[in-house]
């Protein structure tokens, strides 16, 4: 190209004023999310490219270091059953970062048959896309021969599979139910139980040990009989928890929905919630449900994750990054209505370690 | 980040045109005032900290005030020659001195810590901020925590405090790689040594040990949960359990080194007999030719980062106060055997 693409062309093309094109192309407001796609794309179709900024700011990922580029989002079928909610939303979080940064976002939705038989997204397959961002734990399998076969940055969101040299954003499940059950600890509770299949992702087993690390603190007991599975370990789909003869005062629950699961049945059986049992959980993304609007959770930062992960598919790009990188992202704890005070909790000595 | 120091010094207003913003917006984020939804505060602080900005007062070659930081470290950190602890201070010490920052260290007795007495830095009147390394208990960083008058952080320890600065390794996720490594390398009957009381994040590299044998359905018995020091104070040993697995994972690698000597005095061979992992990448010398498989901790970036996060609490920019996870690598060594790939 001879002549470089400025703002004035593409306002003139698109019949529209310069400032909405330079709102549009700089993540401002003031522009219809319909217009801002529009003008994304004719850019991208004329080649604009984004003056270069002064050297001193090269090294921020920051707004227009990869205009146009062609981001795909590979979520299961699966995902889409069971949480529809949180992944729609986590997706959305994607789209929003990325546009912020002039690029597309292509979502695929991958079913059964393209799983069982090994078969490559078809973004991958058409060369459609520039960096892939996988939305939820896949199979390792299928996972390290994708990476093997796909050639391009390639990135997992809120899960990790460590056998897999790709970069990862999680939140912080560990930290986090560690603080959750804390939070029951400190409410007066010592009978905790685990409501969760931690054989079946690594996330809920990072939630069971730091469920496991805040009652091994405390010096209590893990109770094998409390430790309940949620979801049948080959499907992945949800069971009805079998319930313990000898109840806890408190379960965590591995994730919001769950915990509204065990609500509505609790409930249903005449035991409230928090007066006769208490809940914790993870996520704090209940849309609906007995437990919405009371559910105590913890609060993954989706808008951080959602960020964190184009900022490192443009390191990648920029060849910034050396091995794996995973970022975990913390959330923080929102008290709601599900846990009842039973006493005073631990008492806090300065000695709790000496 | 890593940019030359007497550079020319990044301004609000590079910072704004990095993000296609006004001057006004960022100087309003940057300063904790109105006016900024906290998304865009969020990512306002972020590129800022990506360029490496730092505000009027804290620039290199200001005339206005030099910064004085109280660090605070317990004496049962300090036993024994050379101290991980001891590192750490001498990185941030030394970070500090290219800032022109001064360092005072106060070294907690354990006397104090279980009294619940304040340290002498409170008294000091020419401190701006303490930095405190090395784990103290619940209730002794607490009451740091709400009667000190200054800005705080605490490094390379973490407790359930809600909006404070804690700076950590990743004791859980590298421990959890080390044993998982070990798994890969054929090895099955796997031990752990620590005590799990003693420090919170020796739980958490017992955790990630767990967590690694959990995940393959590995025996976790109470036997191979080995003690590595009597008391809180001792010194460090370790006794050989009864039946011997046939490796150990170790929470740091002092405790490694020990756990080798012992096992040579006892006719073991590491690591054709048995394969031993530590933690921190603390020793820098070889083993009598045995290089520790361990977890390098950056301890430059624990030092980089605490102090970044103390000086911007000092110049009171407004961000949000919680729990940094540093994390390290993998470094492979030649204390196991890969007996099967």
């Amino acid at each position: 190209m001879d002549k470089k693409v400025t703002l004035e062309d593409i306002a003139l093309k698109m019949n529209t004023s310069i400032v909405t094109v330079s709102n549009a192309l700089a993540g401002r407001s003031g522009v219809s999310s319909r217009m801002r796609e529009e003008i994304l794309k004719t850019a991208h179709e004329m080649g604009y490219q984004k003056r270069k900024r002064r050297d001193k700011a090269s090294s921020v990922g920051g707004t227009y270091n990869y205009p146009g580029k062609r981001i795909g989002v590979v979520v299961s079928h699966r995902y889409l059953e069971r949480y529809t909610s949180f992944y729609w939303e986590m997706y959305q979080r994607v789209v929003l970062e990325a546009s912020r940064e002039g690029c597309f976002v292509l979502l695929e939705i991958l079913n059964a048959e393209q799983e069982e038989k090994m078969q490559n997204p078809l973004l991958v397959e058409e060369n459609q896309i520039d960096a892939l961002i996988i939305l939820g734990m896949l199979e390792t399998r299928y996972l390290s021969e994708l990476h093997k076969k796909c050639g391009i940055p390639m990135l997992f969101l809120d899960f990790d599979d460590q056998e897999v040299p790709c970069d990862a954003v999680v939140s912080n499940g560990f930290f986090g139910m560690y603080q959750m059950t804390n939070y029951l600890i400190h409410n007066g509770h010592r009978r905790i139980g685990f409501l969760g299949e931690y054989y079946s992702t690594n996330s809920i087993m990072d939630r069971y040990q730091g469920y496991c690390k805040s009652l091994m603190e405390h010096g209590i007991e893990i109770r094998e009989d409390w430790v309940i599975p949620d979801r049948d370990l080959l499907s992945g789909n949800g069971i009805e928890a079998e319930l313990p003869e000898d109840m806890p005062t408190a379960f965590v629950c591995n994730c919001d929905l769950t915990a509204d699961e065990l609500a509505e049945r609790l409930e249903a059986s005449g035991r409230r919630v928090p007066e006769d049992i208490s809940l914790v959980s993870y996520d704090d993304f209940l849309l609906k449900g007995t437990m919405f609007g009371r559910l105590t959770t913890y609060a993954v930062d989706m808008d951080a994750m959602a960020r964190q992960s184009i900022k490192l598919i443009f390191k990648r790009f920029g060849g910034e990054l050396a091995g794996k990188t995973v970022r975990t992202i913390d959330g923080k704890p929102v008290i709601r209505s599900s846990v009842k005070k039973i006493s005073e909790g631990d008492r806090e000595d300065y000695v709790d370690y000496l | 980040m890593a940019r030359a120091k007497n550079e020319n010094a990044v301004t609000q207003s590079d910072i704004a045109r990095e993000l296609n913003i006004s001057v006004v917006s960022v100087s309003n984020a940057l300063s904790g005032r109105k006016g900024v939804s906290d998304e865009l505060r969020q990512r306002i602080i972020d590129a800022a900290d990506e360029l490496g900005y730092r505000p009027g007062k804290l620039q290199e070659g200001s005339k206005k005030k030099v910064l004085h930081i109280g660090v605070l470290i317990s004496k049962r950190y300090l036993a024994g020659t050379s101290s991980f602890y001891m590192n750490i201070y001498q990185k941030i010490a030394m970070l500090a001195n290219q800032r022109k920052i001064f360092t005072f260290l106060e070294i907690l007795d354990t006397e104090e810590e279980t009294t619940g007495k304040k340290p002498d830095l409170f008294e000091n009147s020419q401190i701006d901020g303490i930095m405190v390394i090395g784990e103290l208990s619940r209730g002794y960083t607490k009451m740091l925590k709400e009667t000190g008058s200054v800005p705080m952080v605490f490094v390379d320890y973490y407790r359930d405090i809600p909006d404070t600065d804690f700076i950590i390794s990743d004791g859980y996720t590298g421990t959890c790689q080390l044993t998982r490594m070990l798994i890969r390398a054929g090895y099955r009957k796997i031990a752990f040594v620590g005590n799990l009381q003693a420090t919170s994040s020796i739980l958490d590299r017992y955790l990630g040990y767990r967590k690694a044998m959990m995940e393959k359905r590995l025996t976790l018995r109470e036997d191979w949960v080995i003690k590595d020091r009597e008391d809180l104070c001792g010194e460090i040993c370790v006794k050989l359990p009864p039946e011997m697995p046939e490796a150990f994972v170790c929470n740091c690698d002092r405790t490694a080194s020990i756990l080798i000597r012992e096992l040579k005095k006892n006719g073991y061979r590491v690591p054709d007999d048995v394969g031993v992992t530590g933690f921190d990448h603390f020793l820098a010398e070889d083993l009598e030719g045995i290089r520790l498989a361990t977890y390098d901790v950056d301890v430059s970036a624990m030092a980089e980062i605490s102090i970044n996060t103390l000086l911007r609490k000092i110049d009171k920019m407004h961000f949000i106060s919680k729990l940094r996870v540093v994390s390290g690598t993998i470094v492979e060594g030649n204390s196991f055997l890969w007996k099967k790939e």
